[in-house]
């Protein structure tokens, strides 16, 4: 059995810096840290979901420039129903009155800043290096995972490289519900440059955004214990597995001209299908995507071989949170 | 040190009051009233879900939000067995097939969120039967209602009940299997089985379930566990007698 008392502390001194780290920055006076302390939060407590300044959860998005990415029509209607908007969702509508709704969209609009658009893209630096820059400033890590960093609301974007083209990325990028009406993921308006140089900046997230956070197994083992299946989860998001095979392994994204019917496969079979020796081997594997109509253009999304990424406790951990989906072979069963 | 006195003053406060709800729900009749149309000539089918001598024990759950409200940690209420008999606590045990009128509840049925923990985890009420969800945490939860199975799409509402919020109401008006989870705290969940006919139970504590009122005649009872899924037995019910169903569960070898 491993030790896990010294990576602990490291992980917990590493934390502790991190956390102060955060805290650098002076939020007083911001609309951010007015909205924090403001009636509504402390009434309804939105920081035991979400980060308004420098407090809160991490299981919705992190709300500092909120007032950039949704509109004051958008924010009335989620705050009133979330569940007409985006069906399914983790955030509850709340019982707002009409006062409340209103001063909570006020704060809410308030909450953003001007982006540094033109003047990174005019800065002498590599086309890379500019997308990073973007990539920042836009604030995309208030939904998107990088590595140890941002919020599970959309897809991880750990290896987005190595799961999506070039070119996916620019189409996308451009305009987000043009290719998927009805999509969660905002218009940002970012002009082409800036989209060559985000999709350039995505090409190169394979992976190693966890290298540098080289703790990352002992900070799983320590928060949660030796669950694997809760591990497993986490590695599902963090590979962004979930971005192909859906929220909770349920599949139905569409992957366009794709056999038989355009629609990913859900995972939740894995565990009856396969033993883990032979999920670990295939996984390996590049998936081959087949084409529906072999004129058109090959399918965008395929699967790599996140096997050879992963490490044996990750894989495993990855079999076991997909077979817990398959009660017919769990540990007991009805006589 | 008179500060941490009085947190500890302050702590116990907290469980006293969380404990006097709690009383207060047993006391109130949280139980859901008995509304099997008992049937004068019906017989009884009677048993038990049981493991056999080797059981699982409860999975300890780390929790890592609210720990002055909700703990260090809890024990996962999937697989509750009793030391004693082997049997399977919160099973929903159903008799397929036998005719008889469902009759909605006249006081509602409750599920409460209590040291971020919903009880009863498990509860079966008649289809037309109002649902309590009360709050006695003082703290955010969330009410993300799925019907049969955990899927984004299966919601059915999903509703915030802030500290200040201490009861809502809500129908549940299809017959099957609500499955509720709280997304501010991710271990909580639990299930409400919903009955459009009277022959019903959910095993106790010591895995025991009894319907009675049954009229005559042969049956197929099905029990329907949350990690177990789901099995089915066939039952003969005779006017006046009682009719054993022994649910076995085994090693999955």
């Amino acid at each position: 059995m491993k030790n896990y008392f010294l990576p602990g502390i490291c992980v917990g001194l590493f934390l502790t810096v991190s956390v102060f780290a955060g805290e650098d920055k002076d939020w007083s006076g911001t609309p951010q840290d007015k909205f924090l302390k403001s009636e509504i939060v402390q009434l309804y407590q939105c920081t035991s979901c979400h980060t308004i300044a420098n407090r809160g959860g991490t299981v919705g998005p992190i709300l500092n420039l909120v007032g950039n990415r949704r509109p004051k029509e958008w924010l009335q209607r989620w705050l009133a129903d979330p569940q007409e908007v985006k069906p399914g969702t983790k955030m509850p509508k709340f019982d707002f009155t009409d006062v409340q709704r209103t001063a909570a969209v006020g704060y809410l609009t308030n909450m953003k800043k001007t982006f540094r658009t033109k003047e990174i893209l005019s800065e002498n630096i590599p086309v890379v290096e500019k997308g990073k820059e973007l990539f920042e400033d836009f604030d995309c890590k208030a939904c998107h995972r990088v590595g140890e960093e941002g919020r599970f609301v959309g897809p991880d974007l750990t290896w987005i490289g190595n799961r999506k083209t070039e070119d996916w990325e620019k189409t996308w990028l451009h305009d987000p519900d043009a290719f998927k009406p009805g999509t969660f993921m905002p218009n940002f308006h970012i002009p082409d440059k800036g989209v060559e140089a985000l999709a350039a900046f995505l090409q190169t997230q394979r992976g190693q955004a966890n290298d540098a956070s080289q703790q990352w197994e002992f900070r799983t083992n320590f928060f949660l214990g030796n669950v694997d299946k809760e591990r497993g989860e986490l590695v599902f998001k963090r590979f962004g597995c979930w971005s192909c095979h859906g929220e909770s392994a349920v599949g139905r994204v569409r992957n366009p001209n794709m056999a038989p019917d355009e629609m990913m496969p859900g995972l939740k079979q894995v565990g009856n299908d396969y033993t883990q020796e032979q999920f670990v081997a295939r996984l390996k594997k590049v998936w081959k995507v087949k084409a529906l109509d072999a004129t058109k253009p090959a399918p965008p999304f395929f699967c790599p071989d996140y096997g050879n990424h992963m490490d044996e406790t990750e894989l495993n951990d990855l079999y076991a949170y997909l077979k817990s989906f398959a009660p017919k072979k769990s540990k007991w069963k009805f006589k | 040190m008179s500060k941490k006195h009085w947190l500890n003053i302050g702590g116990l406060s907290i469980c006293a009051v969380a404990t006097a709800f709690f009383v207060l729900d047993i006391v109130s009749g949280n139980d859901v009233p008995d509304v099997q149309a008992a049937i004068a000539d019906g017989g009884t089918v009677s048993g038990v879900v049981k493991f056999p001598k080797e059981y699982p024990e409860r999975e300890k759950i780390t929790i890592t939000k609210d720990q002055a409200i909700c703990g260090a940690f809890q024990y996962s209420e999937t697989f509750v067995v009793s030391e004693e008999t082997k049997g399977l606590k919160n099973v929903v045990i159903t008799i397929k097939g036998a005719k008889g009128a469902v009759k909605a509840a006249e006081t509602p049925a409750s599920v409460s969120q209590t040291k971020c923990q919903y009880v009863p985890h498990v509860q079966a009420v008649p289809l037309g039967t109002k649902l309590q969800i009360l709050n006695n945490d003082g703290i955010l939860h969330n009410v993300h209602a799925y019907f049969s199975g955990l899927d984004p799409k299966n919601t059915v509402f999903n509703k915030a009940q802030p500290k200040f919020l201490k009861k809502i109401s809500e129908n549940l008006d299809k017959a099957g299997i609500y499955y509720f989870k709280c997304d501010v705290h991710d271990h909580m969940n639990a299930y409400v089985a919903v009955m459009d006919h009277p022959y019903y139970a959910v095993s106790d504590e010591n895995g025991a379930f009894s319907i009675a009122g049954v009229p005559p005649g042969t049956y197929t009872v099905e029990a329907w566990h949350e990690a177990l899924g789901q099995l089915s037995k066939e039952v003969t019910v005779k006017a006046g007698q009682k009719s054993e169903v022994v649910f076995d569960i085994l090693p999955n070898e």
